[in-house]
């Protein structure tokens, strides 16, 4: 079925097409360094930037199906591949394309020339193609495969460099995670379609309204759900594969761990929210509090500039998850947009320093720590960090204190008491957000002296410092609102288009807005004494979980596999070969019986014959009395026996 | 013109091969462009077949026989066995579409198993020989519908392959082709067993009808009938022999096991390892994506064709042996060192799924068996023809003695990659696909109102998947990534990157594989009748015992 061409139609199969004929364009096996064939896929994707855009901006606030066809049919049920206007992330795939198109034109300067980058762009377009497949999914049945999509683009991204294995083991650790979550979305999937025979978003909802689902079959399939969720948001018990997933290029931190990816489990949780239970989010939002807060204090002690910002997401992405679970998902929608421009405007900053220092070490100095004087110098990067900065911690006039101020009130509007842990946690979240934002300003743009830097002229070229520069820019209030101080103002109205109306918005009040303003402060001055009287623990900076995974999980399961491989070898097939052995020995026995009993006693018999034979001519000697003496006694013989016998 | 193109698969290998025959052993070209341009035929004519024939207007109407088409019938032997009764055997072979759709699969894995053929240099005539026969006898195997034919071919498989294995393999390969041999044979004796007692119990028509003559025949639309068994016929009853057994669970069991055997399930599979290691890789390619498939097939259109009622009251005993495959096999796979040992136990998985669907006795648990047949045919040959590429090039399968192939290869990387990726699961590849239908017939088995098996089967399975997905991700991250090292040779230019031929080869699998996985419906639609049968069949007890 297809709907009428209009344009916002044709521009949003343009925004799919385009990456995925980038995609197989650079899949073609030419072996080539030459700029055109990398540009080729470059004016592509600016052209699927462009395309998002006009989409976004001519889209409706209603949601609309464009298109739909069959993909797996059987008679009970199908699954449908389709194209969906969710005006609530329509946003989110012009977010992407535009990242994504940052992104490649930062990677072209980051990587340098280096011989196989398109393999790179190549794996880089399947995401963002994978990326909007997911996202204007009709139904579960796409959006698992945009889902898995994005999950190996994540995995061979992750493990680009192929120098050493630790990229290699960091990318089967995230894709390994993600399995999980994978296995969770796929019986979630199972389970409705049985239930309902459909996996449509909307009919799922419809048929959740009207109560068509046993609860039973609801607990499995929203456990599924939350599975899937925390595996792809790295949220804890199955959050250890972000931060190890630094070990990829910087840029791909910064659009797909950062950005897109990471939020994905979030889309999931907003497009199925109807069919979650009381029970399902309370979980999440236990859950997710606990990994906000547990992440905010790792992200503050973090010594690696990439594993803090790695560890800023899962916290981020956290808070969002808990402000959804509570119903505001006007308020983590808007907070996960704010949250990608300045979060991948500060991965992109940080990937210039580490390109600067050689490596992303935040203690030592001389290396990323203290690079004051040398940010004098580069005043649009020194300008964009602070920027990026105040958006992280939440600052006025930037687009993250205005979905921080929502979230905040929506949590006071869900009737919780101060008795409940988590409630503080809501509260502190953002308070060690900012605090550990203000720690990385003074550390990075605060300190250093001029010898420290000597001897490195390098300098970032245009290509790079602007990218991080724009996204500062993108990261101020106007992005969500046309008043820097009320969240509800966002723009769709104003130009007259579909905006991302999702949810409930609260009116901002005075009272919210400075207590989120002195959260705000608070968390700086927490940063600032850290950073003075230089706290450290060393110890957060240790993988712990992960090597509680290795020696709890993972080690055991490979020794269960030796096990029963052991097994399979040693006991079941020896047994099998024992039986085959004791065949042949049989055999053996046989073939000696054969011989020596049977055909041996053929043998004896002959040999008895023939010795018996002279001694039996000895009784023919032709006398009459003899024979008949012998057989009188053969006789008598016979019938004793047979006299016996009767008896 | 059908039935022609269906005898012509079984026929003209034959027919080739005693062409061959008289021809040198020395020119080792016409033998193989022979034999490759016979496979290449037989794929062009399944794939006719296949698309020209509306299979999806075939509609399932009561019967097993409104689900065949082109059926040959010709009588063949009749055997008196005194005044009273007779034998009567046909040639009678037809197709429905699940086994159309396994020729059309085993053609193609036959044409890229003689296109890997072509390198092999030794005893050539022999081989091609042998290959031509295995070939005949595999689509024997698959398009008759009598089952003395049927056991005639399952036998006859055995002894090429034999040979294969035992003449062309790695340096353990007596052991491994007489193991493959005695294991198979002794499957063989079981469902001979089997056969014979359900030929005894047959009759064309019951005696008071024909004055007491009995003709008996092992005809599957025959034995399909309850209304074709004789009266007192042991096969029917449930008299108990032992342990609680009555005489017709004791023959399905005996049947299922000489299949599952060929199957291979847990715990019967230990041949195949064995086996996959020491075969040369056309020869793998083969048993993986064709001969596996035999047993599946028998499975489906015996085990669970001719004793339904049995099966359905068993299906938790054979779910559970195919859950308990997907996982155990799964984590075997996960401890191997050597990449074609993981490649065939990872097999010995996916085959798991097969059983699994089937044992859900729903139809789209039939759908989803089939569909993983012809996944696994497809993915599988691949995955072989990748190990065999590795060895061919770096001198060892050793995972652990290869590291960074990456660095020489990165396309030959890059299609490992598309592989393992496409085998674990990657929706819009087939195997997702055909592992989506079994786990969705599982958790409606297990979650309907009359639930046949708990829970536990599912999360069983999916555990099996995690698994899965772990060895390949982790032979992946061993062997291709990383700093380059081969503990074969000191020697830095050791593995070449694989040629071109080499390459293109792996493009009718991956390209079928991804058509399957992206349009599932072209297989899916036509699978319909005979799901519709497997579905009616299972769930309408439709041959109770005869005794009251």
């Amino acid at each position: 079925m297809i709907a009428v061409m209009d344009l916002t139609f044709l521009m949003l199969i343009c925004t799919l097409a385009l990456p995925l004929i980038s995609f197989l364009w650079l899949c073609l096996p030419v072996t080539a360094t030459r700029k055109p064939y990398l540009h080729v896929a470059g004016i592509l994707n600016g052209l699927a930037g462009f395309s998002s855009l006009v989409y976004f901006l001519s889209s409706g606030s209603r949601l609309y199906r464009y298109a739909s066809w069959e993909w797996i049919k059987v008679k009970a049920w199908n699954l449908q591949f389709g194209l969906v206007h969710y005006p609530e992330t329509a946003f989110l795939v012009f977010t992407v394309s535009l990242l994504s198109l940052f992104v490649w034109i930062y990677s072209l300067a980051y990587l340098g020339v280096k011989e196989d980058r398109h393999r790179y762009f190549r794996h880089l377009s399947l995401f963002i193609f994978g990326m909007q497949w997911l996202l204007v999914a009709p139904g579960l049945g796409q959006f698992f495969m945009g889902w898995e999509l994005i999950g190996i683009a994540s995995y061979l991204l992750i493990g680009f460099y192929r120098e050493t294995l630790d990229e290699a083991s960091a990318a089967s650790s995230a894709f390994m995670h993600n399995r999980v979550g994978d296995l969770g979305l796929l019986t979630a999937v199972s389970i409705l379609l049985l239930a309902g025979g459909t996996a449509d978003f909307t009919a799922l909802s419809d048929l959740a309204s009207e109560g068509m689902y046993a609860e039973s079959l609801l607990v499995i399939a929203g456990f599924g759900f939350v599975i899937a969720s925390l595996a792809k948001s790295a949220q804890f018990p199955l959050h250890a594969w972000l931060p190890a997933a630094m070990a990829g290029p910087t840029p791909i931190s910064a659009l797909i761990h950062a950005a897109t990816l990471v939020v994905s489990g979030i889309v999931l949780l907003l497009r199925i929210k109807p069919l979650l239970l009381p029970i399902h989010l309370d979980l999440l939002y236990g859950i997710a509090g606990l990994t906000a807060l547990m992440a905010a204090v790792m992200a503050l002690f973090q010594t690696d500039l990439k594993k803090l910002l790695a560890w800023s997401t899962i916290s981020q992405l956290g808070w969002m998850i808990m402000a959804l679970s509570k119903g505001g998902e006007y308020a983590s929608l808007q907070h996960l947009y704010a949250h990608a421009y300045f979060k991948s405007g500060l991965f992109l900053l940080a990937g210039i320093f580490i390109l600067f220092a050689q490596h992303a070490e935040l203690n030592e100095p001389g290396s990323i720590r203290g690079l004051k004087p040398w940010l004098l110098n580069h005043k649009v990067l020194r300008w964009s960090g602070i920027v990026l900065l105040c958006a992280l911690s939440g600052f006025p006039l930037t687009a993250a204190f205005l979905s921080k101020e929502q979230i905040l009130m929506g949590f006071a509007a869900s009737h919780q008491t101060w008795s409940d842990p988590l409630y503080w946690i809501s509260f502190l979240v953002p308070l060690l957000t900012a605090a550990y934002a203000a720690r990385l300003y003074f550390t990075v743009f605060h300190t250093g002296s001029e010898e420290l830097l000597l001897g490195k002229t390098w300098k970032a070229t245009a290509s790079l410092w602007m990218i991080p520069f724009l996204l500062a820019l993108f990261s101020l209030f106007p992005l969500l609102s046309l008043n820097p101080f009320e969240g509800t103002k966002n723009w769709g109205p104003v130009l007259g288009f579909g905006f991302y109306q999702a949810g409930n918005p609260i009116p901002a009040s005075t009272q919210w807005l400075l207590i989120s303003l002195a959260l705000t402060l608070s968390g700086w001055i927490v940063g600032f004494l850290l950073f003075r009287f230089n706290l450290q623990l060393p110890f957060l900076n240790r993988r712990y979980w992960t090597e509680h995974l290795q020696a709890g999980l993972i080690r055991p399961v490979f020794a269960a596999g030796r096990g029963f491989s052991f097994a399979d070898r040693r006991i079941l097939d020896a047994g099998i070969e024992t039986l085959s052995r004791s065949v042949v020995v049989l055999a053996h026995v046989f073939k000696l019986v054969d011989r020596h009993l049977i055909d041996g006693g053929l043998r004896l018999f002959n040999k008895a014959l023939y010795h018996a034979g002279p001694w039996g001519a000895t009784t023919s000697e032709g006398k009459l009395q003899g024979y008949l003496a012998r057989t009188a006694l053969v006789l008598m013989v016979l019938v004793g026996l047979v006299m016996m016998y009767l008896d | 013109m059908e039935k022609i193109v269906l005898n012509a698969f079984i026929f003209l290998p034959l027919v080739l091969a005693l062409g061959l025959i008289p021809v040198s052993a020395e020119r080792k070209n016409v033998f193989r462009a022979a034999v490759v341009l016979l496979c290449l035929i037989q794929f062009f004519l399944s794939t006719w077949l296949w698309l020209m024939v509306g299979w999806s207007e075939v509609k399932y109407s009561g019967g097993f026989e409104s689900i065949l088409l082109f059926q040959t019938h010709l009588p063949w032997i009749e055997l008196s066995l005194g005044h009273q009764s007779a034998i009567q055997i046909n040639y009678h072979i037809g197709a429905d579409a699940s086994a159309m759709l396994l020729v059309w699969m085993s053609s193609l894995v036959f044409f890229v198993a003689a296109l890997s053929s072509w390198k092999l240099n030794e005893k050539v005539k022999s081989y091609f020989l042998l290959f031509l026969v295995l070939n005949a006898s595999v689509m024997g195997c698959f398009l008759s519908l009598d089952l003395f034919l049927f056991f005639l071919f399952f036998e006859f498989m055995l002894l090429p392959m034999y040979f294969l294995i035992g003449i062309w393999g790695g340096p353990r390969r007596h052991y491994a082709s007489i193991k493959f041999f005695l294991y198979t044979l002794f499957g063989s004796l079981l469902v001979l067993g089997v056969l014979v007692l359900l030929l005894l119990s047959s009759t064309l028509a019951q005696p008071e009808y024909t004055g007491g003559v009995v003709v008996h025949s092992l005809d599957l639309r025959v034995l399909m009938q309850k209304g074709n068994y004789l009266k007192d016929a042991v096969v029917m009853s449930d008299q108990v022999l032992f342990a609680g057994l009555s005489v017709r669970e004791v023959a399905f069991w005996l049947l299922s096991i000489g299949l599952l055997i060929k199957l291979p399930a847990v715990p019967f599979h230990t041949w195949l390892p064995d086996a996959h290691v020491e075969a040369a890789t056309p020869v793998s390619v083969l048993l993986a994506g064709v001969l596996l498939k035999v047993g599946a097939f028998g499975l489906m259109r015996l085990s669970f064709g001719l004793f339904p009622d049995v099966a359905m009251a068993n299906a938790h005993i054979l779910a559970a042996l195919g859950a308990v495959a997907i996982l155990y096999t799964a984590w075997v796979a996960l401890a191997q060192n050597d990449l074609k040992a993981m490649i065939a136990y990872a097999s010995v998985s996916h085959m798991g799924f097969v059983l699994l669907g089937l044992s859900t006795g729903s139809s789209v648990g039939f759908s989803g068996a089939v569909f993983q047949m012809l996944s696994h045919g497809l993915l599988s040959a691949g995955l072989f023809l990748i190990a065999g590429v590795v060895k061919e090039q770096a001198g060892t399968r050793e995972i652990s003695g290869l590291g960074g192939l990456f660095h020489r290869s990165p396309g030959f990387t890059a299609l490992a990659v598309l592989l393992f990726f496409a085998s674990l699961g990657l929706p819009g590849f087939s195997a997702f696909v055909a592992e989506f239908l079994v786990l969705t017939g599982a958790f409606s088995a297990a979650t309907g109102p009359l639930p046949i098996f708990g829970l536990w089967v599912p999360v069983l399975a999916l555990a099996g998947l995690l698994v899965g997905a772990g060895y390949f991700i982790w032979a992946l991250q061993r062997l291709f990534f990383g700093p380059y090292f081969n503990v074969v040779t000191e020697e830095i230019t050791r593995f070449k990157a694989p040629g071109l031929q080499d390459k293109l080869i792996f493009f009718p699998l991956v390209f079928f594989s991804l058509l399957a996985g992206l349009f599932p419906s072209l297989w899916l639609d036509p699978l319909q009748a005979g799901s519709d049968w497997f579905f009616a069949l299972m769930n309408s007890a439709s041959m109770p015992s005869l005794t009251p």
